[in-house]
């Protein structure tokens, strides 16, 4: 176990900046997910950790110790990869006890420790195939046995599910829960997965552009987004976001209203003086109701109407033409063409500014945190 | 209808290809006057003259275990030098272009043009007609080539693989030797046959550096051609001699060449 500190770690290739100034602290025993879009830095990252990529600018503390000029194998990290880096020419014994064998560890307590990481991940019966007689889940498995049979300090995963197929990736998934416990070991964890970034996550980390867009815990990023990237990226489906103008503000509160929305008062505290003329306003699918034509703030024309069974999934067209979701649990009974009402709890709505920061209500900045 | 104009292809080419060999191989257990009938005889007595002529006229033994004493250590020497300096170029990427451009265009200047000044650096250090100055011009000519092609195959192992080794706590020395190697094992032994082939067949500088005692056998065939004439069916009988320890090579070499191509298929 060990903690993990970043301080404005950055990373060029060539001239272009990939990682631009991260700070970050990874408590002892955490799990960190690092999420972001496809080329936003994650690997990167990740891999600067591990030691497999140099670090351009910046200090990394692993266990309080600097580490950005110690080699991989002396950092106390393991890492599992994507796709599994099995050798292809070892048994999965061999491929398991590597590690031990270049410390030079001796062979029973070698053994003793590989058909221990075997035992934990249920594949004593693998251990004398070869990788490429294995199918993808037991793979995976291997290069968590060679992982864990390290007894790493921080454990380092990049999109170790991704290659597997959606019933199996659930199953991996909770065996990675399951580890977590058992060890008790420092997790860091990339994927593109929000199932599984919100599920095994103490902590995520949103990243793009080579830069944290926002820290915190699975349901604080899903209620409270800091800004319009997190909002967007953060569950699923994506929140919808509609422009909205200030029409007017009185005290501490603003009254906000569009084509698509009618007037709604909105309590943002003391930066309602200074607020700006145009904002967005941002509301889950799962925060829309459908009611009445006529009673609601939002009037709409439902286009498309998909039953799932327990929910049902209602696309909607607002008076300017923007397309909503709406996702109400059981049978609607909609169909497409009906005209409707949407509304919904301002409690559950966000405001952002043309920056994309969103706005706070005045129950968080007098309050501070619920 | 394809498959058999596949098969009729096959056949020509591989005529067209062994068709000299093969004639060659004929003509060194035959009398010259069979060899040179017309029209070519298909059915012809025997004759194990030219072998008997080729070991009667030169020490032609001496020659053959020349030939295999520089190859051999030739061809070590290439891949023990070749392998770690292609992995190195593989895994450093500062410098690496311009140090393989260069490997390249040294590799373009013919032979011919360096025949003289080495002939020369030869006699100063007095190592003419040696073992060593062989060894030497030949791993020199095919080390380029051999780190190109190794180079080759190293790029293709998934670079993960190298990634998860150095964290399983391999040193770089430890990675290429257990990891790295091992799995480019295929390739590594087709660059081997390659530069066998280059060193057995080499012919230039055998011919001025060497003068009797290191002689190869490739230069001696040469000594066949004499005042008279040549000896068709003795130039040929050392010639089948001097083929076979490639196509032997070869055919050990080939279970590795084959596992070294399926070898990525696995993955
Ligand atoms: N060796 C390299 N040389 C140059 N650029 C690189 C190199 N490796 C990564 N990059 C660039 O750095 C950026 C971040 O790459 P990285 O692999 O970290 O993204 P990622 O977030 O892991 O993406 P994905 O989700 O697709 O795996 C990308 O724009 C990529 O093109
Ligand atoms: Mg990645």
């Amino acid at each position: 176990m060990a903690d993990v500190q970043l301080k404005e770690i950055a990373k060029s290739f060539g001239t272009v900046e990939v990682i631009k100034g991260i700070d970050l602290e990874i408590g002892h025993g955490e799990f960190v997910v690092f999420v972001g879009p496809s080329g936003c830095g994650k690997s990167t990252l990740l891999r600067m950790i591990a030691g497999l990529e140099d670090i351009s600018r910046g200090e990394l503390r692993i266990d309080g110790r600097l580490c950005n000029d110690i080699a991989p194998r002396d950092r106390g990290i393991a890492m599992v990869f994507q796709s599994y880096a099995l050798y292809p020419h070892m048994s999965v014994y061999d491929n398991v006890g590597f590690s031990l064998k270049l410390a030079r560890v001796p062979r029973e307590e070698r053994d003793a420790k590989v058909r221990d990481a075997a035992r934990i991940l249920q594949m004593e019966h693998l251990l004398d195939r070869r990788p490429a007689q294995l199918s993808g889940g037991q793979r995976q498995r291997v290069a968590i046995g060679r992982a864990i049979v390290r007894h790493p300090k921080v454990f380092l995963f990049d999109e170790p599910l991704s290659n597997l197929d959606a019933a199996l990736r659930v199953d991996m998934r909770m065996e990675i829960a399951r580890l977590h416990q058992e060890l008790g070991a420092t997790m860091v964890y990339v994927t593109h997965d929000q199932v599984e970034a919100m599920t095994l996550a103490d902590k995520i980390v949103v990243l793009d552009h080579g830069e944290v867009q926002q820290v915190g815990a699975p349901l604080e990023l899903y209620h409270r987004p800091a800004n319009l990237f997190v909002a967007g990226f953060i569950g699923s489906p994506k929140m919808n976001l509609l422009p909205v103008n200030v029409t007017g503000s009185r005290g501490r509160s603003i009254q906000i209203g569009s084509v698509d929305v009618m007037a709604t008062p909105f309590d943002i505290g003391a930066a309602a003086a200074g607020a700006p003329k145009e904002l967005v306003l941002g509301i889950r699918p799962h925060s829309l109701r459908v009611v009445a034509a006529g009673a609601a703030k939002i009037p709409a024309e439902v286009k498309l109407v998909e039953h799932l069974g327990n929910e049902t999934v209602i696309k909607a067209q607002l008076a300017s033409g923007a397309a909503v979701l709406a996702i109400v649990a059981g049978d609607a009974g909609l169909k497409p063409g009906e005209k409707v009402g949407l509304t919904f709890d301002r409690a559950e709505a966000h405001l952002f500014d043309a920056a994309g920061r969103r706005l706070l209500r005045s129950s968080e900045t007098a309050g501070g945190r619920r | 209808m394809r498959k058999f104009l596949c098969l009729v292809a096959v056949v020509v080419l591989v005529f067209v290809y062994l068709f000299p060999y093969t004639w060659m191989v004929l003509s060194a257990f035959r009398y010259p006057a069979d060899t040179f009938a017309i029209p070519p005889k298909l059915f012809f007595e025997i004759s194990f003259d030219g072998f008997r002529n080729v070991f009667r006229q030169s020490v032609f033994g001496l020659y053959l275990m020349n030939s295999l004493i520089i190859t051999l250590f030739s061809v070590a020497i290439t891949m023990l030098v070749a392998t770690p300096a292609a992995y190195a170029l593989v895994r450093i990427s500062r410098g690496g272009t311009a140090f393989l451009l260069t490997v390249l265009i040294a590799r373009m200047i013919p032979a011919i043009a360096l025949v003289v000044p080495i002939y020369i650096i030869g006699n100063l250090t007095r190592q003419l007609d040696t073992y060593q100055i062989m060894i030497v011009v030949t791993v020199a000519f095919n080390l380029p080539f051999a780190i190109w092609m190794v180079r080759g195959f190293f790029l293709d192992l998934p670079a993960n693989l190298v990634d998860a080794a150095r964290i399983d706590g391999a040193s770089e020395w430890q990675v290429l030797t257990q990891v790295a190697a091992p799995l480019a094992r295929g390739g590594i032994f087709a660059t081997s046959v390659f530069v066998f082939v280059g060193a057995w067949n080499e012919f230039l500088f055998a011919l001025i550096l060497t003068s009797g005692r290191t002689t190869t056998a490739t230069v001696a065939l040469l000594s066949f051609r004499t005042s008279q004439g040549i000896e068709w069916d003795t130039i040929s009988a050392g010639a089948f001699m001097v083929s076979l320890p490639v196509i032997v090579f070869a055919f050990i070499m080939q279970r590795y060449l084959v596992e070294g191509l399926t070898m990525g298929a696995v993955k």
